[in-house]
């Protein structure tokens, strides 16, 4: 029982650490889009909070410009055990006036934290510049009219489809990202059952295909009406100039809900409660098809004119990059060259560029690779590999190339030219006899070669080829004998080191009758023996003094210690007079006065063995 | 104690007489059934039988001189001259010194106009062994001189040092360090033969470049042995024994030593 109810609290404190953790991670960030609009249009100002599902913002007051509240959108998502969750806040910013406006930043309540945007600037133009065809075609939707929600929002109805990001104009094979979407307005009858794939319907236009884990799901709230938003990114291509009307469709199924009849007491909900009211109503399953509002686009043919000869149909803005390996190479060998050409427009119309002069090289057709860095693959990088092999070994460098682009937003082309890497071409590495073909040898005997028979003992089984020293256990058994030789190189080392030399043999000596003096001082201490205490007691620092001074312990007198040492040699002299009195005068030592002498003695012991 | 002692000497015997009768059975020295009728096969000149056979003992884990060398016999009889001069490359491995598989391989040689590998006169005293052996020459060199290091030490450290057979280790030691150099020259020298490469077509062109359409440097004869020095995609750079290089398909090539 207590074991049940400790897993209860585990799994519902593991289940609450995750919320836990969001209140710690929250952030507020803001983006305003776009940062540039003509007076009578209006930018897009998103607050994501990052980590909770509510926030309280206070927004500034900046002159010339009004600030609309146009919904809010919140995701939930758990994935892998990780919670993560994110409301965003959207105002529609009206300017009022032309100008460069900053807006300050903005101060947001998330979870009893005061959190601050980082400032933003929003410049109003008098004119349309801002929105060129060629910007509304590059990178973003043109803003919302002058209602408080966009037009294709569709308030009176439960289910609609939007495709956002289509631009005014464009140009013929330029790529631009929209967004293909349908709402359900949450508190209808219609509940999604499955989904299909949208599509674009104009056959001037070109849409990419579409896989079922890049459609998205989340909710949104749109001037207080809450909904699910499913979309889908996809990239739009036009195909033939001319003016055209563009939707999308959507296919999908649906559930209508039939409405109960409006009293607490429903027969059909077991429970008497709104909450599981939805669960035992009927369902009816309807297949529908949402269609977005039409745009107009006009589809512009590129100018012919500065068109480069090196133009192959890239719109869009790029940046290339070369390199090479190796960098140094012999005539007749290989040598790989890549081309990665980075950025986002039309990469599918991106082949291998052209050398303009490959005079002394022997060029190989390119392969190429793409890596999209979105899911419509409008952003990504392009890499050519091509062989290329040096003929002559007069050559300096690489063949030179170049890669011209349209660029829609600056409406003008652009050839850029790669910097070459740096390759150093040596001669040949063949001599010239290389060139000539082997010496053509008589033809082979179609039989009676006269060969050694055949063995008719199998021998010796091997399990494979390899030769022992392709074995761990090979060098392994040499590791051990090398480990024996190093071993013997330390015995030598301590031989030369300790028994040939003679210090070192006189120190140990020393040493050795220094304990063994100790232990007849205290064996002497013991017996409480007067006469073998001193001479024990003598002999000890008579050892002492003579590993120090390298002469022999017996020869050491009280003279020699007062003219080595000094007056630092005094209580060593009044030890051995102490010990001279006992051996040659008779006298005797108490208990407590041994003590005190062997604490002397072993303190002198100390001292010396100190200034050794 | 005496008891236990007795048992385990008696025990030491009876396994090491057990191992002494079971090694000819771990050494496969009788032929094998397989082996018998890959052999009959060939005697009857159906080389297509026999080769299945040997290939299957091969496949089995049975790899043995005298099972490389039948099969390289019975490819040459077959006119599978690639294949040929590799089995026989494969039993020189096991086997460096045996005779019947250089005479095969000499007539092999002869009679297609394939080259003879020439060996410098440096290294002439190096390929009068196998790779193996010169590993083991080696091993023993290396472990003799570090036994006579080890020993000195020891008897100097522990023994009466006095009485030290100094010259008796040293020369101990100076002969082992000679012999060791030149089982290391020995080795160096077979080792570079492992990374050898048949070539397994007539007339297989060595290129200028890495490349199908590339222009041809020389033609090389199926059998030819070559040293592969770089790759390149799907074509090796190798060097024939004439010196020539150039560029050669991957597929064109199967090494003595197999990869695995």
């Amino acid at each position: 029982m207590k074991r049940n109810l400790f897993k209860t609290l585990t799994v519902m404190l593991l289940g609450l650490a995750p919320l836990a953790a969001l209140a710690a991670d929250a952030n507020v960030q803001a983006n305003l889009s776009p940062d540039a609009i003509s007076l009578g249009q209006s930018a897009v100002l998103k607050l994501v909070i990052n980590g909770s599902r509510s926030a309280n913002p206070a927004l500034p007051q900046v002159d010339g410009l009004e600030f609309e509240n146009a919904g809010q959108s919140s995701q939930f998502s758990w994935v892998n055990g990780s919670m993560s969750s994110n409301v965003t806040l959207i105002y529609r910013v009206v300017p009022t006036k032309e100008g460069s406006f900053t807006i300050p930043p903005i101060s947001c309540q998330v979870d009893g934290k005061n959190l601050q945007t980082q400032p933003l600037t929003l410049k109003v133009l008098k004119d349309n510049s801002a929105a060129s065809p060629a910007q509304a075609g590059g990178t973003g939707s043109s803003a919302p009219s002058s209602a408080t929600v966009p037009a294709d929002i569709e308030k009176n109805k439960s289910i609609f489809g939007r495709i956002t990001g289509v631009p005014d104009k464009m140009y013929v094979g330029q790529v631009v990202p929209v967004t293909i979407s349908f709402y359900i307005n949450r508190n209808s009858n219609l509940q999604i059952n499955q989904v299909g794939m949208p599509s674009i319907k104009n056959d001037s236009f070109a849409s990419s295909t579409l896989k079922p884990n890049q459609i998205r799901q989340s909710e949104q709230v749109v001037d207080g009406v809450p909904y699910i938003v499913v979309s889908a990114a996809v990239s739009l291509t036009a195909i033939k100039e001319g003016q055209f009307d563009l939707n999308a469709q959507w296919p999908l199924s649906i559930y209508v809900v039939e409405s109960d009849s409006g009293q607490d007491g429903d027969n059909n909900d077991p429970f008497n409660d709104p909450f599981f009211r939805g669960f035992f109503r009927r369902r009816v399953e309807k297949s529908v098809t949402v269609n977005s509002r039409n745009h107009t686009v006009g589809v512009l043919a590129l100018p012919e004119e500065g068109r480069p000869t090196s133009f192959a149909g890239a719109i869009g803005r790029f940046s290339a990059k070369l390199s090479a390996d190796p960098l140094q190479v012999h005539v007749g060998d290989p040598l790989t060259m890549k081309l990665e050409i980075q950025g986002s427009g039309n990469f599918d119309r991106i082949s291998a560029p052209a050398f303009a002069d490959s005079k002394g090289w022997k060029v190989y057709p390119a392969s190429n690779h793409f890596e999209p860095s979105d899911s419509t693959g409008i952003e990504g990088a392009k890499t050519f590999t091509q062989a290329l092999i040096p003929q002559d070994g007069q050559l300096n460098s690489l063949p030179a190339l170049e890669f011209s682009y349209f660029d829609p937003q600056a409406v003008q082309y652009v050839t850029l030219h790669p910097e070459l890497p740096r390759v150093a071409i040596l001669p040949a590495e063949q001599d010239k006899s290389l060139a000539q073909q082997t010496p053509v040898h008589p033809a082979p005997e179609n039989n009676g070669p006269v060969l050694a028979p055949i063995r008719l003992e199998e021998g010796a089984l091997r399990a494979n080829l390899l030769p022992v020293t392709g074995r761990a256990w090979y060098w392994v058994a040499n590791s051990g004998s090398l480990l024996i030789g190093l071993a013997g190189f330390f015995l030598l080392r301590r031989y030369r080191k300790q028994v040939l030399n003679t210090d070192y043999q006189q120190n140990k000596r020393m040493g050795r009758n220094i304990v063994h003096s100790l232990q007849a001082l205290d064996s002497a201490l013991a017996n409480e023996d007067s006469a073998a205490f001193a001479e024990a007691a003598s002999r000890a620092l008579r050892e002492r003094l003579a590993g120090l001074w390298k002469v022999r312990a017996e020869s050491i007198t009280t003279a020699d210690v007062r003219a080595r040492l000094g007056a630092n040699g005094e209580p060593i002299v009044a030890l051995f007079e102490t010990a001279d009195a006992v051996t040659y005068a008779g006298r005797r030592f108490s208990r407590d006065e041994m003590f005190d002498l062997r604490q002397r003695i072993t303190e002198q012991l100390r001292q010396l063995e100190a200034k050794a | 104690m005496k008891n236990l002692k007795s048992k385990l000497r008696q025990g030491g015997l009876i396994l090491a007489l057990l191992l002494l009768a079971s090694a000819p059975l771990m050494a496969g020295k009788p032929g094998t059934s397989d082996f018998d009728a890959a052999n009959q096969a060939y005697a009857a000149k159906k080389y297509d039988d026999a080769i299945r056979i040997y290939e299957n003992l091969l496949q089995d884990g049975s790899l043995s001189a005298s099972v490389f060398y039948n099969l390289g016999n019975a490819y040459y009889l077959k006119g599978e001259i690639g294949k040929a001069v590799l089995e026989y490359q494969r039993a020189l491995l096991l086997e460096p010194n045996a005779a019947d598989v250089a005479a095969n391989l000499a007539v092999l040689r002869q009679s297609r106009g394939l080259p003879e590998p020439v060996v410098p006169v440096w290294q002439k005293p190096f390929v009068a062994f196998g790779l193996n052996t010169w590993a083991w020459i080696g091993f023993a060199s290396l472990l003799a001189a570090m036994l006579g290091v080890f020993l000195r030490g020891a008897w100097l450290n522990f023994g009466e040092h006095e009485k030290c057979p100094t010259r008796l280790f040293h020369g101990m030691v100076a002969v082992s360090v000679l012999v060791l150099l030149l089982a290391g020259g020995g080795m160096m020298v077979q080792t570079q033969q492992l990374d050898q490469q048949v070539v397994m077509g007539e007339g297989t062109p060595l290129k200028v470049s890495p490349f199908a359409d590339a222009g041809d440097v020389a033609s090389l004869k199926e059998g030819d042995l070559v040293k592969p020095l770089k790759h390149y995609n799907e074509f090796v750079y190798v060097k024939n024994p004439a010196g020539q290089k150039g560029w050669i398909p991957l597929a064109k090539l199967k090494p003595v030593l197999p990869a695995s």
